[in-house]
This record gives C-alpha cells, sequence and structure tokens, in this order.
C-alpha cells in the first residue's frame, strides 16, 4: 500500500493504480484489475431513462432470456464460500435482479444452506445498513450487505454516511447488471459512496471478485474501521467456476506501537503510585478483555466510555471510577485523547481530506512511535495493548506486585462507596415529575432497569434525544451494553440499528432494547417486519413525544427572537392532526405491541410483559406518551 | 458572555421594580384556568417546562439555556405575583431589542395580551411539586439496593 498524503492519487484512482499491486499483495492474490477504459467511454448513457421493454422486464411482463446449459458450480457459490471462511454470518438485502445469483447461492449452497450468512429481509437499503451497523457495533464484526445498483444505493447513501462517521465496519455488495435497466447501471457505482466508504472495488472477472471482497472485509476491520464496498456483476455471479478454488485469506495485523514504545508505557504503569488508564472504544470484545487484563495488572483504575458507546471498559469493574485520588502520576488513554500517552488510531478525517488522501491509506502514515511532545502514539491501541502487558509481566518486581495488590483493593473499596454516591445523587434527580403523566423520560430508563439488570442486555439505539438515563442509573457491564449514537446525527438510524444489535443477539441469549423516537421511527419502520419475520429479541420503547421535538424547540426560540410569538411553532414541527398509532403499525407488521401508555403506573407491567416476550424471542413494542424530554 | 450579564443586570432591575408595584398591585384579570391551560400547550411552553412545569431533561433546552426552570411557586423568583410575571415575559421583549432575549422566547403585548397572561399565570400557580421521596419509589429503591448487593 502506499503512503497517505500523495495528493494525485484519490481512491477514484486507487485500483487503476500501482497501489493495485501493493493491495493484492497484502492478501498473497493477483491484482484486481481496474475498470477498462472502453468501460469508461460508455459514460452518460448509463443514466437515460428506462425503456418500455426494460420496464416489461422489470415487472415480468416478458420472458426471462432462455439459458443453454445448466451451470453446475455458479461463481456466486464461491462469493458465499468466501464469505463463510470471513465468518461472515448475516447478508442482508432488500432482493433484487442485480444480485439474484447470489441470492440463490446463500439460500441454497449447501451443506448447511441459508447458514453463515444467513439472508436477512429488509424492506429499505437504509434500513439494511442500519442492521449492519447496529450489528458491527454490538459484535465488533462486520456483516454483508446487498444492494442493487444505483437506485438501492442512493437509499442506502445516508446510512453508509452515518456507519463512516461511527467508524463501523460492513462490507456492502452492490449488484451491477449490465444487461437490464440502463439507469440502474453506473460505470463507476462506487463514485456515489465514495467519499464515505473506505475503499471500493470494481471486478471484471469471479477471481478477482473473489479477491476483491475479501480485500474489502480486510480494509473494513483495519482502523480506521468503516464501510468498503464491493460492484459484484451479475454475469460473474452466474458464470460457472469450474474448479476455481477461493483464495487464501490472512487476517487484518493491524499498526501495534513499536516495543520501545511498548516497554516506557510499561515502565510508567509499574512505577506510577496512581496510574490512570482511559478506555475509549475498541474494536472488539477481545480488545476489552485485554483492556481489563491490563488494568489487573498494573493497579490503576479505569475511565470508560460503556455508558456511551460500545466496546469499553465494564462500568462495574472494580478498578471503573476515579480511583483514590484524581492526581494521577501517569495516565495511559487507549483509543481516547489523555494528558498523558494515547494510543490512537488515524482518525477518519474530514470529507476534504478523505477525497484527497483516501482514508483507507492513512494507516501506514505511521509506524507507531512516540510522538514525544504529545504523548501520542497513531497505532491500534487493541493491538497495541498485548505487547504491553508483556513488557509488564516480564519486568513487574515482586515488591510490585505486592503493592499492586494492596493498591487494587484501595481503589476498589473506593469506587464502590463512590458509585453508590453518585447513584444515589443522579436517582435524586430523577424524582423531578416522576408522577406525572405523560411520562417523564427519566421513569422510560428507572423503570426498565430491574425488569433487565439480571440479564444480559444491550440497547441498540441512540438515547440522546430521550435523555440517556441509562449512563448514570444503569450499569454497563459488556461491550456492547451500549451502542451509542448513529455518528452522524442523522435521523432514522435507531430503529434499524436496533434491529441489526437483535441479529448479533438472538443466537446469543441476548435481548435488545431500543429507545425509539418517533420522528426518527418513521423514516424506516419496516425494519419491525424484519425483526418480526427473523423473530429477533427486540424490545422498541417508543418515547412518543409527538414531535421532532428538537426542531420544535428551535422554531420556538426563534420566533421568541424574533418576537411574533410560539403558537405556530408546532406548524411542521410536530406529529399530530392526527397522532401517529405506534401499536397499530407494529401490529401491521406482525410484532406484539401495546399502548399508548400515559400513566406512568402502568409502565412497570407493560415492560414486564415486554421482556418477557423478547426473552421467548418475540419482538414487541411499547409505545408511551413522554414528556418532551 | 458580557451581553449576557448586561441582559441579566436590567433584569433584576426591572424585577426589583416589579416587586415593588406587586405589592401594591395584585392583578386586575379575571384567570380562567381553562384558557391558560389552553396559551400553556398552544405557545408550547410545556416543551421546554413539561406538561406539570417540572422541566425537561435536555441536553440543551434552548441554544443557551442547559436547564429551563421548575415553574413551581417558590422555585422561580418571577412566578412570586402576577405582575412579576407579567413583567417578566414582557421585558424579555422589551428590555432590549438590539439584543432580544436568548434564554426563551419573550412575550410583548402583541404576542400574549395582560388578559391571557393572567390566565396562563392562574394555570401555571397550580403546578405542585409533588414528587415522592427517593425511598418511597419502588423502583429508585431497588436500583439501590441492587447496586448495594451486587
Amino acid at each position: 500500500m502506499s503512503q497517505s498524503g500523495k495528493k494525485g492519487l484519490s481512491r477514484r484512482g486507487f485500483l487503476g493504480s500501482t497501489t493495485v499491486a501493493g493491495a493484492a499483495t497484502l492478501l498473497g492474490g493477483t491484482a484486481i484489475p481496474a475498470k477498462s477504459q472502453e468501460q469508461s467511454a460508455q459514460g452518460n448513457a448509463s443514466a437515460s431513462r428506462p425503456s418500455q421493454a426494460e420496464i416489461d422486464r422489470d415487472t415480468a411482463v416478458v420472458n426471462l432470456p432462455q439459458v443453454d446449459q445448466t451451470v453446475q458450480r455458479p461463481g456466486s457459490d464461491l462469493m458465499v464460500e468466501v464469505m463463510n471462511k470471513l465468518g461472515i454470518e448475516f447478508v442482508v438485502a432488500n432482493p433484487s435482479s442485480s444480485f439474484e445469483g447470489l441470492h440463490e447461492s446463500i439460500i441454497n449452497k449447501g451443506p448447511e444452506r441459508n447458514t453463515k450468512p444467513e439472508l436477512i429481509s429488509a424492506l429499505h437499503e437504509g434500513s439494511a445498513v442500519d442492521m449492519a451497523h447496529g450489528y458491527a457495533k454490538a459484535t465488533g464484526y462486520p456483516m454483508a450487505v446487498m444492494i442493487h445498483a444505483t437506485v438501492g444505493l442512493q437509499n442506502a447513501s445516508m446510512a453508509i454516511f452515518q456507519a463512516f462517521l461511527d467508524k463501523t465496519p460492513m462490507v456492502i455488495l452492490v449488484g451491477s447488471d449490465d444487461t437490464f435497466i440502463r439507469a440502474h447501471i453506473a460505470n463507476d457505482l462506487g463514485a456515489l459512496v465514495r467519499p464515505y466508504t473506505k475503499w471500493d472495488a470494481k471486478p471484471t472477472t469471479l477471481p478477482d471478485t473473489l479477491l476483491a471482497i475479501q480485500q474489502a472485509y480486510h480494509e473494513a476491520m483495519t482502523p480506521p474501521c468503516a464501510p468498503t464496498l464491493v460492484v459484484v456483476d451479475s454475469l460473474i455471479q452466474k458464470q460457472e467456476a469450474g474448479n476455481l478454488t477461493i483464495p487464501e485469506y490472512q487476517a487484518p495485523a493491524p499498526l501495534q506501537i513499536s516495543q520501545n514504545a511498548a516497554q516506557e508505557i510499561a515502565a510508567g504503569l509499574l512505577n506510577a503510585q496512581n496510574p490512570r488508564i482511559n478506555v475509549g472504544r475498541l474494536r472488539t470484545p477481545e480488545g476489552v478483555a485485554l483492556s481489563v487484563t491490563l488494568a489487573e495488572l498494573t493497579g490503576a483504575c479505569v475511565g470508560t466510555n460503556a455508558n456511551q458507546g460500545p466496546m469499553s471498559f465494564p462500568q462495574g469493574h472494580p478498578l471503573c471510577g476515579p480511583g483514590l485520588t484524581q492526581d494521577y502520576d501517569f495516565t495511559l488513554g487507549l483509543e481516547v485523547k489523555t494528558d498523558g500517552y494515547s494510543i490512537m488510531a488515524p482518525d477518519i478525517g474530514t470529507l476534504q481530506d478523505r477525497d484527497h488522501n483516501g482514508v483507507g491509506l492513512a494507516i501506514v502514515s505511521s509506524r507507531g512511535e512516540m510522538a514525544p511532545e504529545q504523548g501520542l502514539l497513531v497505532a491500534d491501541a487493541q493491538s497495541s495493548i498485548q505487547p504491553i502487558i508483556d513488557a509488564i509481566m516480564a519486568d513487574t518486581t515482586p515488591q510490585q506486585r505486592t503493592e499492586i495488590a494492596s493498591r487494587r483493593q484501595q481503589i476498589a473499596d473506593v469506587n464502590r462507596q463512590q458509585r453508590q454516591q453518585e447513584l444515589r445523587a443522579q436517582l435524586e434527580r430523577r424524582r423531578k415529575g416522576w408522577g406525572n403523566s405523560p411520562v417523564s423520560t427519566a421513569r422510560l430508563y428507572a423503570d426498565l432497569w430491574p425488569h433487565i439488570a439480571n440479564e444480559d442486555w444491550c440497547i441498540g439505539s441512540q438515547t440522546n434525544f430521550s435523555g440517556g438515563h441509562h449512563s448514570d442509573i444503569w450499569l454497563h457491564e459488556k461491550p456492547y451494553s451500549c451502542l451509542g449514537g448513529s455518528g452522524g446525527a442523522g435521523i432514522g438510524y435507531s430503529l434499524g440499528a436496533t434491529t441489526g444489535a437483535a441479529l448479533a443477539a438472538r443466537d446469543r441469549e441476548r435481548i435488545v432494547i431500543g429507545f425509539q423516537g418517533d420522528g426518527d421511527f418513521n423514516f424506516m419502520p419496516g425494519a419491525l417486519w424484519t425483526a418480526a419475520h427473523h423473530q429477533l429479541p427486540m424490545l422498541v420503547i417508543m418515547h412518543n413525544n409527538r414531535a421532532w421535538h428538537q426542531e420544535y424547540m428551535f422554531i420556538q426560540h426563534l420566533t421568541g427572537e424574533r418576537g411574533r410569538g410560539t403558537d405556530r411553532a408546532h406548524v411542521g414541527t410536530t406529529l399530530r392532526d392526527p397522532f401517529v398509532d405506534y401499536k397499530m403499525i407494529a401490529q401491521g407488521y406482525g410484532v406484539e405491541a401495546e399502548g399508548p401508555i400515559s400513566d406512568p403506573e402502568q409502565l412497570s407491567a407493560a415492560y414486564a410483559r415486554g421482556v418477557a416476550a423478547v426473552k421467548e424471542g418475540r419482538p414487541y413494542l411499547i409505545d408511551v406518551l413522554t414528556q418532551p424530554r | 458572555m458580557k451581553l449576557i450579564t448586561r441582559d441579566l443586570s436590567g433584569l433584576l432591575l426591572k424585577i426589583q421594580g416589579a416587586v415593588i408595584i406587586s405589592i401594591f398591585y395584585s392583578g386586575a384579570y379575571a384567570q380562567d384556568l381553562e384558557k391558560g391551560q389552553e396559551i400553556y400547550y398552544e405557545n408550547g411552553c410545556y416543551t421546554c417546562h413539561g406538561y406539570q412545569g417540572k422541566g425537561t431533561f435536555v441536553l440543551r433546552a434552548n441554544i443557551l439555556t442547559p436547564t429551563p426552570p421548575v415553574l413551581v411557586k417558590g422555585k422561580a423568583a418571577f412566578l412570586g405575583s402576577e405582575v412579576l410575571f407579567r413583567t417578566y415575559l414582557r421585558m424579555r421583549g422589551e428590555q432590549r431589542h438590539d439584543k432580544p432575549s436568548v434564554e426563551m422566547p419573550h412575550y410583548p403585548a402583541s404576542v400574549i395580551n395582560d388578559a391571557s397572561v393572567a390566565n396562563l399565570y392562574a394555570f401555571i400557580s397550580t403546578f405542585t411539586e409533588d414528587e415522592p421521596e427517593l425511598e418511597d419509589i419502588e423502583a429508585m429503591q431497588w436500583i439501590l439496593d441492587w447496586e448495594e448487593k451486587r
């Protein structure tokens, strides 16, 4: 791979340059050819309107062309094999002619048909991408999304944009059928979303397609993690593969800090009397486990982001908290900036930078060496923990072990006391409006906790619009306890993301909670059908304030500034006349539901019913009328 | 920040003046709770203050105010009397025309007339602090017990 910062090398030309060889070498395979000049020259015709014949075929009023031979081993079977070897559990899609070959392979290729990957049905491409987003944050690993050509990709684009900003890996397979509707074809499909995908390819042969899917997975999982895209030609999906075998795959080896840096950090942690580790968002649960080991070996108190987002330090661990005093004499940040040493993967950057530099190349711009003036090491923190642990194991003296054990106990006692005091203070704040109707947002969260505290749970939705009260009064113990926001602050994310988290939960004896804003819900409510169809364990709790409330307040503010009164601020900002019946919508999609509940005394019993259903694999929606925020 | 300070100092002067007036004047308008409730909802007071005036758990009620005040008598000085309340609403719009209030919308007489203010004040005056103590809230007590036992 090339160094970043080569201004002339955009990802538009990535596959068409010498960089191709580097990318292919990484996988030990052959280079993926760039799109030919001839294909490029077809140019503008791709945007023409569909002809009547094309529309007729799309609506199946004509006979499909006859095939003159039966393909014994379709190319798409090998694509499924590749995904299986990569460990991809699910492929989510809204069905389409351009990836029908791949679709058929997923559901019929043996020996275990429709298993790893399993086809998941979505009603909208944006919803499909949101599901992959939620799944990846819950597991740390990507699933795949199949999308149909220009039209499907444009539907999906906002959701891809958010996943990119949220540094979330997923593999997007875009079907392309050059023989079909011209309006659905583009010479450069990846260009539609290139500013916010990390890597893309348009392979022209079956071997290159297999290699590209592997490379897409590899790039998605290499920090900074992000969506990647492969255009999968429909004819390649259907061609005979013969004796072709799938290429060997080597998992990513993200950049670690240098040995010198690891030893320096290890010495700092061991020699400190009051060390501190702050943990941000690591990549996978394995990284979280390593951070726990590191804290325990060094007797450091730990700061966590587990109540705000995924893959951080368990909030209930005895070392998690402010510790003995806050005058720390050595501080280490893992994917979070601290005043001391910080190990952080390269940032995804700004849109402008991405277009010029190609974010996929940024990782190699650093060698993980110390930047002494800032204590910043640009490297993958998760991969860098083990070398620090190794150095600590080698260098810890018996006396240090004794001191660390003693400090661990002291910190645990102090943290426990502090947590209990803080919890009481946070609950005290939330008494406000406890008995009011509609239900206070604090009660929305507080009443649920007794029903799930002893379950294995995950919050799949964003929670900031409904007060995010779980952050202060629940305990976030698992890498997936809280999956955080959308990344791009766009609306429409939560229901799909909750559904994706529930996909991850289905076979893991876990339940998923979604605190679902009403405005957000109405973008892509069809995710509920996916939850019903695939029997996903997800409890959707409507934060129904019957408005796009943030905007309502902004308009009020502005009308106030202009002295025109607030009595019309509801115009265009509220969901009234008529009110939306979320119970009926959910039931229409096949999801059990109840509500609207405005009496707070009815809430806990409804939660009991909802949690019981979800534990049996039945999605459930409770519509709760709430105070605005 | 300076502008806000200047606005606030002006506001305090007005409130002092209004306090003096209110000693002798308790409001001359009939108070209609139902109409007051209508004004409260139609003007979207509830969006920041909640349906029962308890405020909301907001990240930001508007651009500069992190937490809207609880609308319960005794908790906010401007609820001391109808005159104080009216003065508070009015001055927010009329104190500095070039630097309008940024904490919440302001309400000159052209937007809410005096009779409507009286009704609104009457409705807001029905708000009370009626929350149970923490120990009397089953869910919260459960949360505290769970934390202690874990």
